[in-house]
């Protein structure tokens, strides 16, 4: 390849090639390769421009297999009205400015980050769970428990859409 | 979706909770049944043991997570609206986040949801992709070759281990609040490709007034 060759290529397309000898360089040992470099001193640009060429068809067979993945994620998604998302976006909007559920009220930190009805759920249950242990040392019968401590009942929920068929 | 027994959906929804909260090496499908007030030979008529229970949780997942990621594909959204949903994708990985922080180990004793995660981790970058493209498109932000797709997977990737680099760094359960963060840390990998400076500057203001 001559110098004035060289010159015309742009930055980017330097750039390009050197990225697809890259990917070209995975198709060889790469001792392989290392090795022919050093032998063919002279024919450096040959030996480049063979693994720009691989390079090229292997980023060509990636591009086929990328779309064929992204094709087949596209097949088996659920087609959705457009309303739904921005209904979902109102309904957040509308939390998020009354500062609930999602840290926005200005308190930082710690555990207090949940909405009012969120932590007096939480502190419900721990009461529960509480009374439950006092009620059972009371009786003092022995009974069969699971391995660890009893849980704290379910408390949180998950965010729904509005049309859950 | 077929129509769940009354019983069945209680126990998805106990189990949720208590894996979440708990922590799902945690709990045993004993436990739930504890938690339920029914025998575990009950819960096991409905549910083979506690990895039927997460295939079956991951499922619902899968489908609500999957409408959130369609939407701006399917309808680039409006500017104003992007932190906002930003926000819902947050919220819908830190309510299945017993599954985010344990996602190895779920995976291993349950190989069927290999394929179905990865599928969802190609939806959230084509996801990531089309929020940029759109501002992209409409000029607030800009880039080179590359960098783009580049970024849709760095926000993937975020989505994905938020949480358990969290737990890995604090050692302790993430806090709601952290939802927040989340969010926040998305749009500083966005800001630095936003054209213009002062629109950056009114969106952060925006932001960070709401904090």
């Amino acid at each position: 390849m001559s110098d004035d060759e060289k010159k015309k290529r742009s930055s980017t397309e330097t750039a390009r090639r050197i990225w697809l000898a890259g990917i070209g360089a995975y198709g060889r040992a790469f001792t392989e390769a290392q090795g022919a470099l050093k032998e063919v001193t002279g024919k450096s640009s040959e030996v480049f421009d063979d693994l720009v060429q691989k390079g090229e068809m292997i980023e060509k067979v990636v591009e086929h297999k990328g779309r064929e993945l992204l094709d087949k994620t596209k097949v088996v998604d659920i087609e959705v009205p457009a309303l739904e998302i921005d209904e979902r976006i109102k309904r957040m909007r509308a939390r998020l400015s009354m500062g609930v559920s999602v840290g926005m009220s200005g308190t930082k930190g710690e555990g207090q980050s949940a909405s009012v009805t969120e932590r007096l759920d939480a502190i419900e249950s721990k009461i529960e769970t509480l009374s439950e242990r006092l009620d059972a040392l009371e009786s003092s019968a022995p009974k069969a428990s699971p391995k660890k401590t009893k849980p704290a009942k379910a408390t949180t929920r998950r965010t729904k859409k509005p049309s859950a068929s | 979706m077929s129509e769940r027994s009354k019983t069945k959906d209680k126990i998805l929804r106990t189990a949720l909770a208590l894996f979440n909260n708990e922590g799902e090496s945690q709990i045993s499908s004993v436990d739930i049944a504890s938690v339920m007030e029914i025998s575990p030979g009950n819960l096991y008529y409905h549910y083979k043991g506690k990895d039927e229970i997460i295939v079956e949780l991951f499922a619902d997942f899968e489908e609500e997570i999957r409408q959130v990621l369609n939407s701006p594909i399917q309808k680039p959204l409006a500017v104003e609206d992007n932190w906002i949903y930003l926000y819902i994708i947050f919220e819908e990985i830190f309510d299945f986040r017993f599954f985010y922080k344990n996602q190895s180990d779920i995976i291993e004793r349950n190989p069927g949801l290999r394929q179905a995660f990865a599928k969802i981790l190609a939806l959230k970058e084509n996801t990531a992709f089309s929020l940029l493209s759109a501002l992209e498109k409409e000029g607030h932000i800009k880039f080179l070759e590359g960098e783009k797709k580049a970024l849709s997977t760095r926000i993937a990737q975020h989505f994905t281990f938020w949480l358990q680099y969290h737990d890995l760094r604090y050692g302790m359960a993430a806090p709601k609040s952290l939802i927040d963060a989340g969010v926040f840390a998305t749009l500083v990998q966005i800001t630095p490709y936003w054209t213009h400076a002062e629109g950056y500057a009114e969106l952060l203001k925006d932001f960070v007034a709401k904090r």
